[in-house]
């Protein structure tokens, strides 16, 4: 489609934010920006000062010369591209016979680079990924100074035209993920993309509803981190999470404080995590089953201690523990939004009022209450997926209480076979330990040093194997 | 492709399926059989699954480069109706054992668990979970016992070794009193229990093999069969004469890791670990016998056929209308000899079936 | 009709969940008599059954009063079982049984080998739970429990397992019990336990009973039939056969004051000599008791620094033999293999009808007996 003025004024025709200047430089010339998006300040000292003594220019081409004090001059080669442009801050300048350029005057609105919340390190890096895509390339190639740091510029959303960049380091990641990611993206067909969460789901290949497939960061060094592991990673405008992909389950139990600390504390706190998780999701259900089907497996005393607590209990031991977690979960997702001062007290609400005066009353039993208690508390060390495993407990208790340690075997191996089941970009998810790849288990749940990992993992696909270049 | 399995996961699964289900109603029927000598029936029984083991593993080999299935090298080395009346055989047999397994394991849970329910309610949530992996393909149920193989393997040794102190192996002594012919006989009339090798038949397309072939697979093989021959003689040595009477052993045999007044049955959540290797064994079993009725209808299904599955389902209601005591003392006692065939005889032979087939296919080819 | 689809597998999903859940029936442990521990007495009509049962307390409740004394009569075990249901409103588990007690009355008079068969089949219950015969009716000594503050289950199975398993010969499983009558001897033993009453030192409480449980003596039995009692001194001559069991104390006038010496360490060697009969050799590795380690010995035991004499040493083994050559006329005397040299024999022929029926007296054994300072 032609570009043309005309057309621009039209579609912002009556938007108060909507600019026209008109420039007389021998020839008339016509500036337009949108007022929200540009810096008045750059508008007037890359476009309008330049020109204002301007008085023989009769073409685009010698006003284009004009404007040298401008980093972002550049002509659009469709009406689209100029419409993108003007979208973004960009103004653009038209002769009389509607050609035109664009010169960047964007204005940066936008928080400043600080620590993300989400992903505290006691060591390391405190920056954090910002909703800007520039701001993120910037961190991103700030840690990466080479010319094999790639990056694909592409735009998806029909009202948005969000930004995306897939960055990946070339020689490294390999050529046939990126091409598969890049086709992916092209491929989204949608009105907007808002944050960066809503291409995941387009990017997930196995249409995945339980787990994760795609990995996320706040954090530009885990970023290149995880490039530099063959990954890639892929910014979205407006969003401070970062894609990274491929994405393997074992990355869940790994924390952005991992390469920052002795690896046998890394190795002792991930098998902490993964302990906690198991026990999260199995404890419950090993509770209820245990109570209404084996409950010789429990030691006597502990068998004492449970009889006393459970006897004036009104509910079945199944109905009890869910009950428990069912009201752990509402605390939890009332806890979250709440503004912090509030959550507190709403913590205190939660623990005290319901938890004790439910024991006090005679509703719940003591030893619910703490097993749910220490099951909720596990799923924090995996906080990505603390709702999803939150709904995997509750189906695991309620077919482990209906049919006791036959039901808890059934639905572990059931999770288990359809995590087995699932690969995504030439990556089966449980790798490396199912495929085994004995060489990438040096960074999965075991941590060894740093300096002994010459090698890149194995489970991602990549073009160099050699960490040493 | 969802088919495709590795060497390793193979032989860590094969390890699996030896020693999943061979410690439920098993060593109390030798022990009922041969007395003390119940150990050496089920060596006797392994050293003769060897060498099956090794010849098929010798197929496997040289299908490596055709990667014909078990269809296709019967169809062309021995003619379209036997191989349609071996896959017949085989399902029988894959039926059969599922059955046996899965009347185990009801036994186990409804007397040692207390779980009262009755057969159908009890078998489908088991099926669902074999058509849901089925339906994520054999590679997906590899990978799944690549990850839960430590542990069960772990939950055996545990199991075995928490009665060690009450075991005095002397009761196994005199070594062969049964008799020897009596103790060989005894290792063919049990034979239904062993060569879980036959399931690798039904996966033979998708062998990836890397470098070795025997060194994995015979590894494991070792494993698991000096495991179920250890746990036998523990078994027989720690109830003596009363063995016959101990019809669910793994469920007793834990018994003594128990005997503190202050611990409960720990021994049960390690037993619970070993039964996963018998669900295991339920699934590959009842993957090869959807597999069967692929073969036998003649096509090839590309998604799941629910058809095949409904089929395979409805088999499993045969302990409905027959108690597994016929079956053991029936269909099973007469079903040895033809079952030979399949379990003894044709991994002998693959070899030179592989061989001819791939003859066959190259000249097609030409 | 994709929604309608979709609500179709959703309803059927719920439908089959509903059909299994209401299929899978479990019993709650609330709904359960656990029983603690069994004692058997014989009645009019069958048996007495008296079982500790575990009872809950009103949540705050220490551990210690937790339990009450149920007693029900039944022409067989299991209808004796089946009617405690009857007394508490639940239904018996055996599951956390940890002993069965047999009352004198009734392991003196009655076969018991279907009571034997009855657990040894019961899959609940385990074998590896204690089993032992009590002087008296096994009620009156279940009722003792208060004398002893504690579950008097747990005070007997304690007993035999923990504490005794060193000092004194135990038969502490259902399992080993049930073995002895059906190998080729068809004799086994089982611990006979007896309440000991102790002199009261609490003034708060002055008419409060107190005691112990007391475990030094055999019941010896076969095919299921009460044949003697094994009393202290009988017990400690099989004792010395028992590489496993060690603590056994002497004591000696020889040097003029009372000496008692501790056998800190045994090696025996019983062994077929090929010709019918035993050889058998008793190393007693000894040194003097010590007032802190009374009932407490072994190799790490702290030693006392006085040498043992020569003459207490000879005296020593001198006592030792007697004990252990009194056993031995005992078990001629009264037929029974306790020590298992039919087994023996078994292990080498095989098992034979003539070598099940040989006597006792036919098994001659070559004693020797030696003595040392550890």
């Amino acid at each position: 489609m032609k570009i043309s003025f005309d057309k621009i004024s039209r579609l912002w025709l009556g938007q108060d934010d909507f600019r026209v200047r008109e420039l007389n430089c021998g020839a008339n010339f016509k500036a337009v920006c949108l007022d929200t998006m540009c810096d008045d300040a750059k508008v007037s000292a890359f476009v309008l000062q330049p020109l204002a003594y301007v008085e023989n220019a009769q073409s685009l081409d010698e006003i284009e010369r004009k404007l040298a004090a401008g980093t972002g001059v550049r002509k659009p080669p469709n009406f689209f591209a100029a419409v993108e442009d003007f979208t973004n801050g960009y103004t653009l300048i038209f002769d009389g016979e509607d050609n035109c350029i664009s010169v960047d005057t964007r204005t940066v609105i936008g928080r400043s680079i600080a620590e993300p919340p989400t992903s505290m390190v006691m060591r390391g890096p405190r920056e954090g990924f910002v909703e800007d895509v520039k701001v993120n390339v910037t961190l991103l190639r700030k840690r990466l100074k080479t010319p094999n740091f790639k990056i694909i510029n592409l735009a998806v959303g029909k009202y948005t035209n969000t930004a995306i960049a897939v960055c990946y380091i070339e020689g490294i990641a390999d050529k046939r993920v990126v091409d598969d990611a890049v086709q992916r993206i092209q491929n989204v067909k949608t009105d907007g993309v808002l944050d960066s969460s809503y291409l995941a789901r387009y990017l997930d290949g196995n249409k995945t509803f339980l787990f994760r497939r795609i990995g996320s960061t706040e954090k530009p060094d885990i970023a290149v981190g995880k490039m530099l592991e063959g990954r890639l990673a892929i910014i979205v405008d407006g969003s401070p999470m970062v894609l990274t992909l491929p994405y393997l389950f074992v990355e869940d139990m790994q924390s952005p404080g991992d390469y920052y600390e002795n690896s046998t504390m890394t190795t002792l706190s991930r098998f902490l995590r993964f302990v906690s998780v198991i026990a999260s999701v199995l404890l419950p259900a090993l509770y209820v089953c245990l109570q209404v089907y084996n409950y010789q497996i429990i030691p006597l005393r502990f068998l004492i201690t449970v009889l006393n607590a459970s006897e004036a209990i009104p509910f079945s031991p199944l109905t009890e523990m869910l009950l428990v977690l069912i009201v752990f979960d509402i605390l939890r997702e009332a806890n979250l939004r709440m503004p912090s001062a509030v959550g507190i007290s709403l913590s205190l609400v939660g623990a005290i009022v319901l938890g004790d005066a439910a024991v006090q009353a005679g509703l719940l039993g003591a030893p619910a209450v703490m097993i749910g208690a220490l099951s909720g508390i596990g799923l924090f060390t995996m906080p990505d997926n603390t709702l999803i495993l939150s709904l995997l407990r509750l189906a695991v208790t309620f077919v482990g209480g209906v049919m006791g340690l036959l039901g808890v075997i059934i639905s572990s191996l059931a999770i288990l076979v359809y995590l087995a089941s699932m690969q995504d970009f030439k990556t089966p998810f449980l790798a490396p330990f199912s495929p085994d790849i004995p060489e990438d288990r040096q960074d999965a749940l075991a941590q060894i040093p740093v300096p002994q990992m010459t090698q890149r993992p194995k489970s991602i696909p990549n073009e160099n194997k050699s960490r040493r270049g | 492709m969802k088919n495709r399995v590795s060497i390793d996961q193979l032989a860590l699964m094969y390890l699996l399926l030896v020693t999943g289900g061979k410690f439920l109603t098993l060593p109390s029927l030798l022990a009922g059989d041969v007395g003390h000598d119940s150990w050496l029936s089920v060596l006797f029984s392994f050293v003769w699954d060897g060498v099956c083991l090794c010849f098929l593993l010798w197929a496997i080999k040289i299908n490596d480069k055709s990667k014909l299935d078990i269809a296709a090298i019967l169809d062309k080395s021995l003619s379209k109706p036997v191989s349609k009346a071996l896959m017949a055989l085989f399902f029988v047999i894959f039926v059969l054992r599922i059955n046996i397994l899965l009347s185990g394991c009801y036994k186990m849970f409804s007397v040692t668990f207390d779980v009262s329910t009755n057969w159908l309610v009890y078998v489908l949530p088991i099926a669902a979970l074999a058509f849901f992996a089925v339906s994520r393909g054999f590679n997906s149920i590899a990978r799944a016992s690549q990850i839960v193989f430590g542990l069960i393997v772990l939950a055996v040794i545990a199991l075995f070794v928490s009665p060690l102190a009450e075991v005095d192996f002397g009761e196994l002594l005199p070594i062969g009193e049964a008799g020897w012919g009596k103790i060989l006989l005894n290792s063919y009339t049990r034979s239904f229990w062993f060569s879980d090798y036959i399931f690798m038949y039904f996966v033979l397309d998708g062998i990836k093999i890397k470098k070795h072939v025997f060194a994995p697979m015979l590894v494991s093989f070792g494993v698991g069969a000096a495991l179920c021959i250890l746990l036998n003689g523990v078994f027989v040595a720690l109830f003596g004469y009363l063995a016959p009477d101990f019809d669910l052993a793994m469920s007793k045999i834990g018994v003594f890791s128990a005997a503190s007044t202050a611990n409960g049955r720990w021994d049960w959540l390690t037993l619970s670990v070993w039964l996963i290797s018998v669900f295991v064994k339920v699934i590959v079993f009842i993957f090869c016998a959807y597999k069967c009725v692929e073969k036998i209808v003649g096509a090839h299904f590309v998604k799941f056929n629910w058809i095949a599955a409904g089929v395979v389902l409805l088999t499993l209601s045969l302990p409905m209308f027959v108690s597994t005591r016929t079956l053991l003392d029936t269909v099973i006692k007469w079903g040895v000899i033809p079952f030979t065939l399949v379990q003894y005889l044709l991994p002998l032979l693959m070899p030179l079936l592989t061989k001819t087939a791939q003859r066959k296919t190259e000249v097609k080819s030409e | 009709m994709s929604n309608l689809k979709r609500l179709g597998v959703v309803l059927l999903v719920v439908a089959v969940a509903a059909a299994v859940a209401v299929s899978f029936k479990g019993s709650d442990v609330m709904d359960r008599a656990i029983i603690l521990g069994m004692g058997v007495d014989r009645a009019e009509e069958g048996i007495t059954l008296t079982c500790e049962i575990v009872s809950p307390g009103n949540g705050t409740e220490q551990v210690g009063t937790f339990s009450k004394i149920v007693t029900v009569t039944g022409r067989t075990i299991n209808i004796a079982i089946q009617n405690i249901a009857q007394v508490t409103g639940k239904e018996a588990s055996l599951g956390q049984c940890v002993v069965l007690v047999l009352g004198q009355d009734y392991y003196e008079n009655v076969d018991f080998s279907d009571l034997t068969d009855y657990f040894i089949n019961h899959h609940s219950f385990k074998e590896s739970a204690v089993v032992c015969c009590c002087e008296g009716k096994a009620e009156s000594l279940f009722n003792k429990g208060n004398a002893l503050a504690q579950s008097m289950s747990i005070a007997i199975s304690t007993a035999l397992l923990d504490q005794a398993e060193k000092i004194a010969v135990t038969n502490n499983s259902m399992l080993q019990y049930a073995r002895s009558q059906n190998e080729l001897s068809r004799t086994g033993f089982l611990n006979r336990v007896k309440f000991v009453p102790s002199q009261n030192t609490d003034g708060n409480l002055p008419d409060k009973e107190l005691g112990y449980i007391a475990y030094r003596e055999l019941c010896v039995f076969r095919d299921s039939n009460y044949v003697t009692t094994l009393d202290a001194e009988l017990t400690a001559g099989m004792s010395l056969f028992l590489p496993e069991v060690y603590g056994e104390t002497f004591v000696s006038y020889k040097d003029e004051v009372t000496r008692t010496v501790q056998v800190t360490n045994k090696d025996v060697k019983l062994n077929p000599d090929g010709k019918g009969g035993f050889d058998a050799q008793i190393n007693l590795t000894v040194r003097y008791g010590r007032t802190d380690s009374e009932e407490v010995s072994g190799p790490v035991t702290a030693k006392n620094d006085k040498e043992i004499s020569q003459k207490i040493l000879d005296d020593v083994a001198e006592q030792a033999r007697r004990i252990a050559e009194n056993y031995l006329a005992a078990q001629v005397k009264y037929n029974f293999d306790l020590l298992k040299f039919h087994e023996a024999y078994r292990r080498k022929q095989g098992s034979s009808d003539a070598l099940s029926q040989k006597p006792m007296s036919e098994f001659p054994v070559k004693l020797s007996v030696q003595v040392t300072e550890s």
